[in-house]
């Protein structure tokens, strides 16, 4: 039985009417006087439409022939006799689906290579960075930082609260040759906190002074502090973040770099991640070790902090210190399990010294 | 063949007179001097709603890898519903090639961006980075934009045929951007007084280029014919809104139509800009009103228990850092992505297309078997430009 058909030849625009018999090894037509067959394993289906009812076959040797039928009997003995056409659609949703599948578990896999390795390309490149362009960033933020919390304009300076806070830091930093070189100064605010900037500048709060029991507190915060700085832990973020935000405007089609401005306020976030954090621990606790400082101070500041109940967000108490110096408890246990100092830091004189240097303040330059 | 080698086969037919076949091709007995085209556009607004919405759901469950298919699939569809002489047109794009489009061109940007993102933030310090950054931005992403133009039309056209014989665009990205570049600066130095300027020379472009098979498209738009018209719509724009747009992008789309030819053919185009307008206004009001009552329904689903999670609180590590910004943000655009384009596919960029098709005839006549095949230029890879630029609808 026969059917018509039309037939394109893919070399002129010229339609060609045409009769084609079906059979279990494909099909079979004359065109121009020549006889045609094409089998059912270079058969191809452009495209099936109108419910079903016109089918547009292609041919896999012949990329742009065409065989275009539209009559209801055909299409349906084409069905019982070469059911195998129909499931190599072009565009039909099986191939998508495992293309899909393929592509998604590529992207996948993608991804978790760039987040592994995106830490160790983050510290390569921020030994690029020059000190010059961290202290800048360090300024920046501290400006920002001034916005939120003016009182980090001023900077406590009594003269005897001052040599001790020198002492303690150069004694911190001794045997150290850091560039950036770490530089303290105390801030008049009622704040429990302290960070460390890119480029060296180190910032205690005067709360966190009142509130420490014991000056070997200080010590092993400004120690951690002092480790941040070692590492480059600002710049570290700055390159991390901008990495996100850019793989971020990708990810998202027609979400192109929406970041520039958030670079200040993130500057000022303080937040260096776990690993950060935990480095930083590690940095203090061998400094207070190889000067045979006790971290007895330290360890208590965190037991405090873990159980103060504390007040929310950049207000008083222990709690805004956890807020960017997280994870209290297990710092606390892994900084007891390292210590091994047996020494004071300050003698009793120079500790109330210390914890009046804010009696005096000054604009900061 | 032998009779031998038709074991199991039917009986041929045997040869015989031309009977007359239930389906007659569009060329006339006996191949005459010219046949007039006809174009139709036959898909139904249901027909494409439930394409619309099973691309929709695809998209949601692949977090948004399907939108590659999902356009792909939409232009299959307007292409295989738009008949030339009782011929439809064939598509052969495919979304792989626009995904790996994609995936190559977003590398390469963001690549590109980081570095220059960091390279101005060392450059210009912190505090003018953010200005640098978007006073780089800005113009870059422009040029970028109208390159995407034409990369995608580009795409299209090479992937699309007629009776088998295949489109073709010719020229290249340097060849483009070498004769826009004056207009855009134009247009932009004169705060967009100029920008028919830019119109007619991409529109120009991208016909004169384009071939079918053997038959090159003509193009005889100048820029002064419409300048008059965008003076017009250009004063109007801020009290309309921007709708004024809409009515260029109707007007500009009927004047390349009745501005272009193909051999002795040519495209008599009623397309009433004012339509243009009603489709974008209220296409524009219905999309934005499901997409706002969706995203309310999410809002209150994801929500319902207590406050936001904000990330950034609580220290963490770079891995959980990105998982606790990006899930929100993720969960949230991998909904309201495809929900979004999918109504803006079928509100706005359908009406629009089915209006143009609707109203545009083809006039003269030519002789089709004229047009031959030519053999194939390179096919190039998918457009990936404009997909990271976020260039939606069709």
């Amino acid at each position: 039985m026969s059917f018509p058909a039309i037939y394109l030849d893919g070399v002129s625009a010229r339609e060609q009417a045409v009769e084609f018999s079906i059979s279990h090894t494909g099909l079979i037509f004359q065109v121009a006087g020549m006889s045609c067959f094409w089998s059912a394993d270079e058969l191809e289906l452009i495209d099936l439409t109108d419910g079903g009812t016109r089918l547009r076959l292609g041919h896999t040797s012949m990329p742009d022939a065409r065989l275009l039928i539209v009559e209801d009997g055909a299409v349906d003995r084409l069905h019982e006799t070469l059911p195998q056409v129909f499931s190599n659609r072009r565009g039909g949703i099986r191939r998508d689906l495992k293309r899909l599948a393929i592509g998604t578990a590529g992207i996948c896999v993608g991804l978790l290579v760039i987040l592994a390795a995106l830490p160790l390309l983050v510290g390569a490149l921020a030994s690029l960075v020059p000190i010059s362009t961290e202290q800048e960033f360090g300024r920046e933020a501290e400006r920002s930082i001034a916005l939120i919390l003016p009182e980090v304009r001023r900077s406590c300076v009594s003269p005897e609260g001052l040599e001790v806070l020198q002492r303690m830091t150069d004694e911190l930093l001794t045997g150290l040759d850091l560039d950036p070189k770490p530089r303290v100064r105390v801030v008049p605010d009622g704040l429990v906190n302290a960070f460390a900037l890119p480029g060296g500048q180190i910032i205690l709060f005067e709360g966190l002074i009142r509130n420490a029991q014991s000056p070997e507190e200080i010590a092993g915060v400004l120690a951690h502090e002092i480790g941040h700085v070692a590492y480059r832990h600002g710049v570290e973020q700055v390159i991390r973040q901008s990495a996100l935000d850019a793989i971020f405007s990708i990810i998202v089609p027609g979400n192109v770099g929406g970041s520039g401005g958030q670079l200040a306020e993130f500057l000022a976030s303080q937040s260096y991640g776990r690993d950060a954090e935990r480095q930083s621990d590690r940095f203090a606790v061998e400094r207070l070790n190889a000067l045979d400082i006790r971290a007895d101070g330290m360890i208590a500041f965190f037991d405090r902090a873990a159980s103060d109940p504390g007040r929310d967000g950049w207000g008083v108490g222990l709690l805004s210190y956890l807020q960017s110096h997280p994870g209290a408890e297990d710092r606390a246990a892994s900084i007891r399990a390292g210590a091994t100092g047996t020494q004071p830091i300050l003698d009793a004189r120079e500790w109330t010294a210390l914890r009046r240097i804010c009696q005096k303040k000054v604009e900061a330059s | 063949m032998n009779e031998d080698d038709k074991q199991g086969w039917p009986e041929p037919a045997p040869p015989q007179e031309p009977s007359v076949p239930q389906v007659t091709p569009a060329e006339a007995d006996g191949g005459g001097t010219g046949d007039s085209l006809e174009l139709t556009f036959s898909a139904t607004r249901r027909q494409f709603r439930k394409l619309v919405l099973r691309q929709m759901l695809m998209m949601v469950a692949t977090f948004g890898v399907y939108w590659f298919w999902a356009r792909t699939n939409v232009r299959r569809f307007i292409w295989g519903h738009l008949s030339l002489g009782g011929s439809r047109l064939e598509y052969s794009g495919r979304g792989m090639e626009l995904f790996l489009g994609f995936l190559i061109v977003g590398v390469a940007l963001a690549l590109a961006f980081w570095i220059i993102q960091f390279a101005i933030l060392a450059i210009a310090g912190p505090q003018f980075a953010p200005f640098a950054w978007l006073l780089t931005l800005y113009p870059l992403l422009g040029i970028l934009g109208v390159i995407a133009i034409y990369r995608r039309h580009r795409y299209m056209i090479r992937r699309t045929s007629w009776r088998g014989i295949h489109c073709s665009l010719s020229g290249s990205t340097g060849g483009y951007v070498g004769q826009i570049i004056l207009p855009l600066l134009a247009t932009v130095f004169t705060l967009g007084v100029a920008l028919p300027w830019l119109t007619i020379t991409i529109q120009r472009y991208l016909v004169s280029n384009m071939t079918l098979g053997s038959e090159r498209f003509v193009y005889q738009g100048r820029s002064t014919d419409v300048f008059g018209r965008w003076v017009l719509c250009w004063l109007l724009m801020p009290l309309t809104g921007g709708l004024a747009l809409a009515w260029w992008r109707g007007f500009t789309t009927q004047y390349m139509l009745r501005q272009t030819r193909l051999g002795t053919l040519g495209f008599s185009s009623e397309i009433r800009p004012m339509q243009f307008v009603s489709i974008y206004f209220f296409g524009a009001l219905k999309a934005f009103l499901i997409v706002n009552g969706i995203f309310f329904v999410i809002f209150s689903i994801l929500f319902a228990g207590g406050s936001l999670p904000v990330p950034g609180q609580e220290g963490t590590f770079d891995a959980g850092q990105l998982v606790l910004y990006a899930i929100p943000y993720m969960l949230f655009m991998v909904i309201i992505g495809p929900v979004s384009y999918s109504a803006y596919l079928y509100f706005v960029e359908y009406p629009t297309v089915e209006h143009v098709f609707q109203t545009t005839t083809i006039v003269g006549s030519m002789d089709i078997e004229n047009i031959v095949q030519v053999a194939d230029s390179d096919r190039g890879a998918g457009s990936g430009l404009d997909a990271v630029l976020g260039m939606d609808g069709i």
